[in-house]
């Protein structure tokens, strides 16, 4: 079902949760993958995609389509994400001027449903290098292949800001594994 | 002794001895044998010779065209020799980071193309239970709603709120007429955060080349960005994001 269909029988209360059951299959699996790279632990992402779809739930009535549907559920999810992973930060002690993800090292190796080999493994270690931020900068284009417009519109940064993060997202990977070997 | 032949009948005693009959002139050898060859080439020659002189015929106007064609062909020339596209500043200085770094990333893809983290079974279908069991049938619960009567402390906050409108508008009059520049008061009277947001939302391709010729060469000690740190970029790329 097209995205501006979803919107307009979401607007209609008789319709309003056929909609929401579309909008759910529709998007719930790219939802979960994007929140599921940040947070690393499926439990964790259980939680923030079910919070994401119910903030959808509560606003999606107020979603002006000035722009695309899924950029604004991937915004809520970013969000969602950031928030997630600050309050953990908070609960583990540790500061939010560590730049680094390194406080997700433990979720990595203990966390289940990890079916990955050494090198998905190693890579994931790399990325826990990177601040959170570029961590999703180099998830969204690594990974979910998106073009630097859309996650520019998503987080509302400049192109070039992304193009340098992603750029020197990879020079630390790059070196993590020449030094990793 | 009479010479056998008929021709000098009646010349006697003008007679010539017979060895001088013979003609005294010589040919190379084989000259007449190769004679043909050489007439028929002197002919071909001639009429190959006339030809050329045909084609080397000029057109009419010729020359009075000339110099047109010249200047034209040279200003052609200049177009294609002036170089009309330009690169971003710093372009082909980070060129060659972009392209290892773009390599490395393609080996990587090849290593590593997905992430390795799997769902239990049936997940999907248990998630989107979830979701609309917690939005559908919240909805569904009907929350009386109560009316506040605020009337008499909303006059309250009115007045204060004007209040600290005139009183932030009279201190500023008075502040700025302090200081030396307006300009300056202005500037100064942004956060810092303010004005790397503003910068960061304005910044181009060339900024961004020169970020990247930073993070390929944060080690030279001679290159263009020895007074950037490594901590400098990092926060500022952190920042814009």
């Amino acid at each position: 079902m097209e995205d501006a269909l979803i919107i307009s029988k979401f607007a209609d209360e008789r319709t309003r949760e056929e909609a929401f059951g579309y909008l759910l299959k529709k998007y719930q699996q790219k939802i979960y993958w994007h929140v599921r790279r940040m947070v690393i632990d499926h439990d964790d992402a259980d939680d923030v995609v079910q919070d994401i779809f119910i903030k959808v739930w509560r606003n999606l009535e107020k979603f002006r389509e000035d722009s695309q549907l899924y950029t604004w559920l991937y915004r809520i999810a970013t969000n969602e994400c950031i928030t997630f992973l600050n309050r953990k930060k908070q609960k583990q002690s540790v500061s939010l001027d560590d730049d680094s993800s390194a406080y997700l090292s433990e979720t990595l190796a203990e966390g289940s449903y990890f079916n990955g080999d050494q090198a998905q493994m190693k890579l994931q270690q790399a990325l826990l290098t990177l601040p959170d931020k570029q961590r999703l900068v180099f998830n969204m284009k690594y990974f979910e292949d998106l073009k630097y417009d859309e996650i520019s519109e998503i987080l509302g940064t400049s192109v070039g800001a992304l193009k340098a993060s992603y750029h020197l997202a990879v020079k630390k990977i790059e070196h993590f594994f020449t030094s990793n070997d | 002794m009479k010479e056998d032949n008929t021709y000098y009948d009646g010349m006697d005693g003008l007679n010539l001895p017979g060895s001088l009959r013979v003609p005294p002139f010589v040919v190379p050898k084989n000259y007449f044998s190769q004679l043909t060859d050489h007439i028929q080439l002197h002919i071909k020659m001639e009429q190959y010779k006339d030809t050329a002189t045909q084609e080397a015929n000029i057109p009419k106007g010729y020359f009075e065209g000339l110099s047109d064609k010249i200047l034209s062909q040279t200003r052609i020339e200049n177009a294609v020799t002036r170089e009309n596209f330009v690169v971003p500043a710093n372009y082909f200085e980070s060129l060659s980071g972009r392209i290892q770094n773009k390599i490395f990333e393609d080996k990587l893809k090849k290593q590593v193309s997905n992430d390795g983290f799997v769902i239990p079974e049936g997940y999907t279908q248990v998630l989107q239970d979830k979701i609309i069991a917690q939005t559908v049938e919240k909805e569904r619960q009907h929350t009386p709603v109560r009316r506040l009567h605020f009337n008499k402390w909303v006059s309250y906050v009115a007045a204060a709120c004007i209040a600290v409108i005139v009183g932030i508008a009279s201190y500023n009059g008075i502040y700025n007429k302090t200081q030396g520049s307006a300009n300056e008061s202005h500037l100064s009277s942004i956060p810092d955060d303010e004005i790397i947001n503003y910068l960061s939302a304005l910044n181009d391709s060339d900024d961004i080349l020169y970020v990247i010729e930073c993070i390929d060469h944060a080690h030279d000690a001679d290159g263009v960005c020895t007074h950037v740190k490594e901590n400098d970029i990092e926060d500022y790329l952190n920042y814009a994001l």
